[in-house]
């Protein structure tokens, strides 16, 4: 099974809507590229069992599409680690009754009292084929650079993010106090992202792209999530990066801006 | 009490076939539909089939299916393969489901096969005594797991003379311990026809072969593997019965 693209939207490609989040919990950090599951992974505090928020992503008529971020169960992982189950699914309509791609993810903290949260198993299905879960000793290197607790965080020349003040905006989800964060590059905006801890999962509100006229906005958000990925039947063989056709680490190229 | 017991916690463990196996064929509204078959099994996978007719117009019949699964959230695709005949399907991710419209005009109606194909469910190869022909250039096989018992069938295009083949079909399950009970020897319009009905300990194996011009026939091999109402195969059945007797 070759699921490229999920991958690469979740590790790298989700650029426009992921380095910028980022930028609130690291101060002026201005990375580009970080996944959006990085802002899951240092969200302050814990991931609250049955918390979701679904993500409208509009870059005009007939480009639309759905993200479904929901923290489904709480388990422990192999070494005994209390974690959170974390479904992320993406489609074409919000119900996610039949969604695109599914990811579903163990997160959990190194010790006590440590902050970021770090993926420890990944189960993913593309299209209509059954889900399958990673090969677990590929997990870190699949995800190690998405949510390493920060590490790797770079500032590039020319880019800056500015706090603005808090303020109430109206999402589809409803109007939340927001606060804004502009990342400038070289002078111009390019991303401004408005967080807010009313927003549940990752605390994000909107996302505006003025340049390419994309938006990510919180369509709906809740409590009460149940897990909805169909899980692998026992003995079924795992997933390895080679196979779903991820970059190794040696050879993936930085992303300059 | 134990049997009443015993009974309820085998329905508690078929539960969950029970559930998967409610999954609905897509119906259009105001026709009759009629089943094809039970469950089907067609090149190793689940389907369920049946066709309805309608005095609605192709592109009408397509269009409903498309608005109603759009609107269901399922991701949908339609396909004109011409001017009278669409293909519509959607599909339920989660659960590994296809549903697909076939629509064709047939006369003044509407003809339309509405199927249900489960995308993840691999089904062994037919287990039935069929015979492997030289010189095959096409086979098909297809499992249908109904009520009245299993019968399987295979379809073969192969090279050789009518009569030839019919011979090696004759020789084969002969070797393979089959009786034969009758032949019947017939025309399809201009095109020659042979039928071999075999039996074997309850087992049936009917084979029709059909001259198909330019020195190929078409074999169609049924096995049907029980005529128990009960649907189990008769050789399953008798070496039950046989074990049993041996226990004794």
């Amino acid at each position: 099974m070759r699921a490229p693209w999920l991958i690469s939207l979740l590790v790298g490609s989700v650029a426009f809507a992921a380095g910028p989040v980022a930028a609130p919990s690291a101060k002026a950090d201005t990375r580009l590229g970080a996944p959006l599951l990085e802002q899951i992974a240092s969200r302050d505090g814990e991931l609250k069992v049955g918390d979701w928020v679904t993500y409208r992503i509009s870059g005009g008529p007939g480009r639309e599409a759905f993200w479904r971020f929901a923290i489904v169960a709480a388990d422990r992982d192999g070494e005994g680690r209390e974690g959170r189950w974390v479904e992320i699914d993406i489609g074409s309509h919000p119900n996610m009754v039949s969604p695109l791609s599914q990811l579903r993810m163990l997160m959990s903290r190194d010790q006590d009292g440590e902050r970021n949260w770090k993926v420890r198993r990944v189960l993913m299905a593309h299209g209509t084929a059954r889900p399958s879960e990673v090969d677990p000793a590929e997990v870190e290197r699949l995800m190690g650079s998405g949510t390493g607790g920060g590490q790797g965080r770079a500032s590039h020349p020319g880019a800056r993010a500015v706090r603005g003040t808090p303020q109430r905006i109206l999402t589809q989800a409803g109007s939340v106090q927001a606060e804004p964060v502009d990342l400038f590059y070289r002078g111009t905006r390019v991303r401004r992202i408005w967080m807010s801890p009313e927003i549940p999962v990752m605390g994000l509100a909107k996302i505006e792209i003025p340049g390419s006229g994309y938006t990510m906005e919180a369509r709906d958000y809740g409590i009460g999530a149940e897990p909805m990925m169909v899980l692998p039947k026992p003995g079924t063989a795992p997933l390895s990066l080679e196979a779903i056709g991820v970059t190794p680490p040696n050879s993936r190229k930085e992303n300059q801006p | 009490m134990r049997a009443s017991r015993t009974a309820l916690l085998t329905l508690l463990l078929l539960l969950p076939v029970a559930s998967r196996a409610e999954q609905q064929l897509a119906v259009y509204p105001g026709a009759v539909h009629t089943r094809i078959g039970n469950e089907l099994v067609i090149g190793g996978q689940l389907h369920r089939l049946a066709y309805f007719l309608t005095d609605d117009p192709v592109r009408k019949v397509a269009e409903h299916f498309h608005k109603q699964w759009r609107e269901e959230g399922l991701p949908t695709t339609i396909n004109a393969v011409g001017p009278e005949e669409f293909v519509v399907s959607s599909f339920r991710t989660r659960e590994g489901l296809q549903r697909s419209v076939i629509l064709r005009r047939h006369g003044n109606k509407t003809l339309g096969f509405t199927v249900l194909k489960d995308l993840w469910v691999e089904v062994k190869p037919p287990t039935a005594p069929f015979l492997a022909l030289e010189n095959t250039l096409l086979a098909s096989d297809m499992v249908a797991r109904d009520d009245g018992g299993n019968m399987q069938h295979r379809s073969l295009v192969v090279e050789g003379s009518l009569t030839e083949v019919a011979d090696r079909l004759n020789r084969g399950l002969t070797q393979a311990g089959f009786h034969r009970v009758r032949r019947t020897d017939g025309r399809d319009g201009a095109s020659k026809r042979v039928s071999l009905e075999f039996s074997r300990r309850g087992e049936q194996m009917v084979s029709v072969v059909s001259e198909l011009g330019d020195g190929r026939v078409a074999v169609l091999q049924s096995w049907i593997g029980s005529d128990r109402p009960d649907g189990v195969a008769n050789d399953v059945a008798l070496d039950a019965l046989r074990r049993q007797e041996a226990a004794r």
